[in-house]
């Protein structure tokens, strides 16, 4: 049973009762500087809300859990056997905050987190690719890694303009092919946390959104196009334009409206009509930004009043010293990130929050309702003014909620515990929520544990220069394009959901007999194994083998009961050699806790 | 509650809710509830199951055709050869008499009278991923719901989760996926019927003892983990890795193998990876699996429409007639469903390019076996091929049909993380006639 199946009415009626007093705390200091949110102010509030549920917080994690998990939520990656063993026997003070910094600092956290939000932005990619995913996907990387501000990097990605090979971030619009409700619908999404597709069609009962709503929000997409604009190596290259804003005198709009449902009627493909017909209308249309929700534990009064005026406040604030008008996606960038915004900052950070703890403090993350009901609300309001206020620092958001308690508690539960138990415990993060890994941290943990992912970047090092490689003998840069399709082909095996554009957010255990196959049998696994580092390093070692193929493969050492039987299974099956080690190495990789996070 | 011809036929009203009188008009069969549904709108779920009891439900396996990227209509089952949208292929007697289709069909034509050519499909996603979503899942697109395709269905009802193999296998891509069924209910995939089975074979070097050994190691792993974490991790885990591990060791794994078939009944498929696939499926819906999806690739033909479609007809041509006449002749046809359609239609109007562009507002579809009444046609088009004249079918309305002949209730909710949702979309209706 998945968590968001659970009744929430029990949630509600107790976390309504202790969110007041929070609330209260962020809402008015005077104009006072704003303070830092900090792991401290986090862990406060989190005890209040396991007392007040009458939880009980389980019992911190061990080291190696502790650094495994870090590594794989900060990283994407597993650790190394090196760190692990170097980390558990640091007995320094403060040893967990000073490895948050340093993996924060590592390039592995851009590629990490710029895969995560590539994937809610643009989906994994069908086979068919047709926009330059690779060159986005590294331009969102970077942005990761410099910690561009998350407001600046979401106003890039919505305003871009320009050819795709000069400015990979057009990639957004390029990939829903610059159509203005596709982008509205997964802007709302990605960076808003609504759902508004369902009014694209007209009306439903039961939706908070209605179909004007949304067709003036996606008002906002409607002067941008797409073009090819030219072609490299055989691929095309589109480019990114924003068509000029039609005159506002009501009969010249009518004309430019008319005009183009002229075009539409000569179109041959009912398709591409339809289309033009649809932007025609939306070129008309007032771009209005979503109002906020009205009641429930998202609604804010008293921005109420202030949505009748944003456009023009933004239009005011940014136009002061230029005589230039925004464009439309301009406005829509400005009205997104700016402070108060209703849904941006808790959005994001509840998207982030649900990335580190297996579940967001509301569910599902991508759709915020009236009747929505947010685990820790004063949480989730702290953390989305911190953010808000100081600089939208992505890196310290991540940072400071992995050097919480509740980051740091064990997953493990009691075994006699009833199943209500243990999802009234992750539901309410008193206990760290276990889940599979997503395909991009298995497949990058496979190869980390098995050690060939420093086979292949030495190969790729040695070869870098082209000059230097023999006839027939791959450049570093076809072996690094060769383990890229490698990479996104094993993923693709991996990933259980829909392969297309959509990537669902639920954990489910579940996986497919194919990948059972895969871990179990294919090449992949077996070469990795065989040509790997770690197999080769293990049998260097002394009388200390099995300890290092658990700490290779599952980030700890074996507990001793683990190494007898472990010890014994070597013993039977031929000794320590290079095949029984393999055995070994092989159960630890199949295993359970191999292919989960805990 | 307004005027109702047909309660009022039956001598009593709609306001003494009566049962019985819904109950009756139910018994005087689907067409009578269509026009009746049409006619007042919603009928409450109870009388929508009495109904769907009226369907024989026969069919107990599934293969469905899949053209990816949607073939027109016109140059394929619902041929208007003289119309200038008509296109440049002719149409052809087939064993039934007054049903023609395309010429490029003759081997389909003659095992017309097992089929029913539906020419009346229609829908509203003129978009590849949208369309595809929508003729394997039943439902449009909607954001927050990951819907199960026809064959997750088929396998969450109907397979038998002790089976050696999947309930649900997929060649050559194209299907969707369990959604909220989870992934045990998603497709087992192959790109090629004619490639061998990938990694269900021991790594080399791998004896069956050793691989025994690791697989006890294994299980002591997991045991202990979830011992130790009390998680609801471990045990889906280990269910998965028993089902591979009996996949590997089945005998019925030779049911993959089409190189096991004489080259004579191979070579009557036809020698492309499509004619493959068919066989493939019949192989194993022989052996009991319960649904088998095979894509044939390449009818969005936005240029040079007519000489690929012609090419892609003799291959759907002799691929799916073996398939017919081989499933009839293993007397499995009575109760293997086959289905046969694209994502959506062609414009009727040729494009500047000699192509014809999407268009989901009229297509066909083909269905044959489980139950399907043979050789006849289910509505039509306008004479320039642009609407639906009659009997509009929407995928909905199909996949409740056949979830009739199934034997399947499709009103039945399930949950979707905290959404309630039929297994097929609450628009859909029956199609009256479909099933004999």
């Amino acid at each position: 049973m998945k968590l968001h199946q659970l009744s929430n009415v029990r949630f509600l009626t107790i976390f309504v009762a202790i969110a007041a007093p929070f609330a209260a705390a962020f809402q008015d200091n005077g104009g006072a500087a704003p303070t830092k949110l900090d792991a401290a102010a986090i862990d406060a509030m989190f005890d209040q809300a396991w007392t007040a549920a009458g939880l009980k917080a389980a019992s911190p994690a061990d080291d190696a859990e502790w650094l495994r998990r870090a590594s794989l939520v900060l990283n994407g990656v597993t650790p190394t056997a090196d760190e692990v063993s170097a980390f558990i026997s640091d007995h320094s003070q403060g040893k967990r905050g000073k490895k948050v910094d340093e993996m924060i600092a590592r390039a592995e956290f851009g590629e990490h987190w710029g895969d995560e939000w590539t994937r809610m932005l643009v989906g994994r990619g069908a086979r068919m690719q047709r926009f330059d995913r690779n060159g986005f996907t590294e331009w969102v990387e970077e942005q990761f890694n410099k910690n561009v501000p998350f407001n600046e990097f979401t106003k890039n990605v919505l305003t871009a303009s320009g050819r795709a090979d000069d400015n990979p971030a057009v990639g957004y619009i390029e990939k829903w092919q610059a159509e203005p409700k596709d982008l509205a619908g997964q802007t709302a999404k990605v960076f808003l946390g609504v759902q508004i597709q369902c009014a694209r069609c007209h009306d439903h009962k039961d939706q908070q959104w209605k179909q004007s709503e949304f067709n003036d929000f996606a008002a906002y997409f409607a002067m941008t196009n797409l073009r090819r604009a030219g072609d490299a190596d055989g691929k095309p290259i589109f480019e990114v334009r924003d068509q000029p804003e039609p005159k506002r005198g009501k009969a010249v709009g009518k004309i430019a409206k008319k005009a183009l449902e002229e075009r539409a009627k000569k179109a041959k493909n009912p398709e591409a009509a339809q289309k033009m017909m649809e932007k025609a209308e939306l070129t008309s249309a007032t771009p209005t930004p979503l109002r906020p929700l009205a009641e429930g534990p998202l609604a804010m009064p008293n921005i109420t009043e202030e949505r009748n005026h944003s456009q023009d406040d933004t239009k005011a604030d940014d136009t002061k010293d230029t005589q230039v008008e925004m464009s439309r996606r301009e406005q829509l960038a400005a009205w997104i990130t700016k402070q108060g915004n209703p849904y941006y900052a808790r959005s994001v950070v509840n998207s982030t929050f649900a990335r580190m703890f297996g579940y967001g403090l509301i569910n599902p993350t991508d759709d915020f309702r009236s009747d929505s009901t947010v685990a820790v609300p004063a949480l989730l309001d702290a953390l989305a003014k911190d953010f808000e206020q100081n600089g939208y620092d992505y890196k310290r958001l991540v940072a400071t909620l992995a050097k919480t308690k509740a980051f740091s508690l064990a997953s493990a539960g009691d075994a006699k515990e009833k199943e209500e138990a243990r999802e009234s415990h992750e539901k309410m993060f008193a206990r760290y929520v276990m889940r599979p890994m997503s395909p991009e941290q298995m497949f990058d943990s496979i190869t980390r544990a098995t050690g060939i992912d420093e086979v292949a970047e030495e190969r790729a090092k040695k070869l870098k220069n082209p000059g230097k490689a023999k006839k027939g003998q791959m450049t570093g840069e076809k072996i690094a394009e060769m383990y890229g399709k490698v990479r996104q082909g094993a993923i693709r095996k991996f990933v259980t959901t829909f392969e297309d554009d959509e990537s669902s957010e639920d954990i489910s255990f579940e996986g497919t007999i194919p990948q059972a196959l895969l871990m179990m049998n294919s090449r992949m696994i077996t070469d990795s194994m065989s040509r790997g580092m770690t197999v080769q390093r293990v049998m260097e070692r002394g009388n200390d083998k099995i300890d290092w193929v658990y700490l290779s493969i599952l980030s700890r050492k074996p507990t001793s009961d683990e190494r007898a039987k472990s010890s014994a299974f070597l013993q039977k099956n031929g000794g320590e050699k290079k095949e029984t080690i393999e055995d070994l190495a092989w159960a630890l990789l199949n295993s359970a806790e191999f292919s989960t996070i805990h | 509650m307004s005027y109702n011809p047909f309660l009022e036929a039956l001598g009593e009203s709609i306001d003494q809710s009566s049962r019985r009188a819904f109950l009756k008009l139910a018994a005087l069969g689907g067409t009578t509830a269509v026009l009746y549904e049409n006619a007042v709108g919603a009928i409450p779920t109870w009388i929508r199951q009495a109904q769907d009891t009226k369907v024989a439900a026969k069919a107990k396996r599934c293969v469905f055709l899949y053209l990816q990227g949607g073939p027109s209509h016109l140059d394929t089952f619902d041929p208007k050869p003289g119309h200038p949208n008509g296109g440049e292929f002719k149409a052809m007697d087939t064993s039934v008499d007054g049903i023609r289709i395309s010429e490029h069909f003759p081997k389909l034509a003659k095992e017309m009278a097992d089929l029913t050519i539906i020419r009346s499909m229609t829908s509203k996603e003129g978009n590849h991923d949208r369309g595809r979503y929508l003729v394997h899942t039943g439902y449009a697109p909607q954001a927050a719901v990951q819907h199960a395709d026809i064959g997750s269905i088929l396998s969450h009802e109907l397979g038998n989760p002790q089976f050696d193999l999947p309930a649900f296998v997929s060649v050559g891509g194209g299907s969707s996926a369990g959604g909220y069924f989870g992934s045990q209910h998603s497709p087992f995939v192959i790109q090629r019927a004619s490639s061998p089975l990938e990694d269900v074979a021991l790594p080399t070097g791998v004896s069956k003892d050793r691989y025994e050994e690791r697989r006890k190691l294994l299980k002591e792993l997991d045991t202990k983990f979830g011992k130790k974490t009390n998680s609801a991790a471990v045990e889906p885990h280990e269910n998965i890795y028993k089902r591979a591990d009996r996949l590997m060791k089945s005998p019925l794994l030779a049911a993959f193998d089409i190189n096991k078939e004489d080259e004579k009944s191979r070579d009557a498929y036809g020698k492309d990876e499509f004619g493959k696939g068919c066989l493939l499926a019949r192989r194993l819906v022989e052996v009991g699996v319960t649904c088998v999806h095979v894509s044939l690739n390449g009818w969005d033909t936005h240029q040079n429409n007519f000489p690929q479609v012609e090419k892609l007809s003799g291959i759907l041509d002799s691929g799916m007639s073996q398939l017919i006449r081989d499933l009839r002749s293993r007397g499995l046809l009575k109760d293997t469903l086959v289905v046969c359609m694209g994502e959506f239609g062609r414009t009727p109007r040729i494009n500047g390019n000699g192509g014809r562009d999407h268009f989901p507002r009229t297509w066909s579809a083909v269905l044959a076996g489980g139950g399907v009444k043979g050789g006849q046609v289910i509505g039509s088009t306008t004479d320039d091929g642009m609407d639906v004249k009659d009997h509009p079918v929407t995928i909905p309305d199909l996949y409740r049909t056949l979830g009739a002949g199934f034997g399947i209730d499709t009103t039945q909710v399930n949950f979707a993380g905290p959404r309630p949702i039929t297994l097929v979309d609450k628009a859909g209706k029956l199609v009256p006639d479909l099933f004999a």
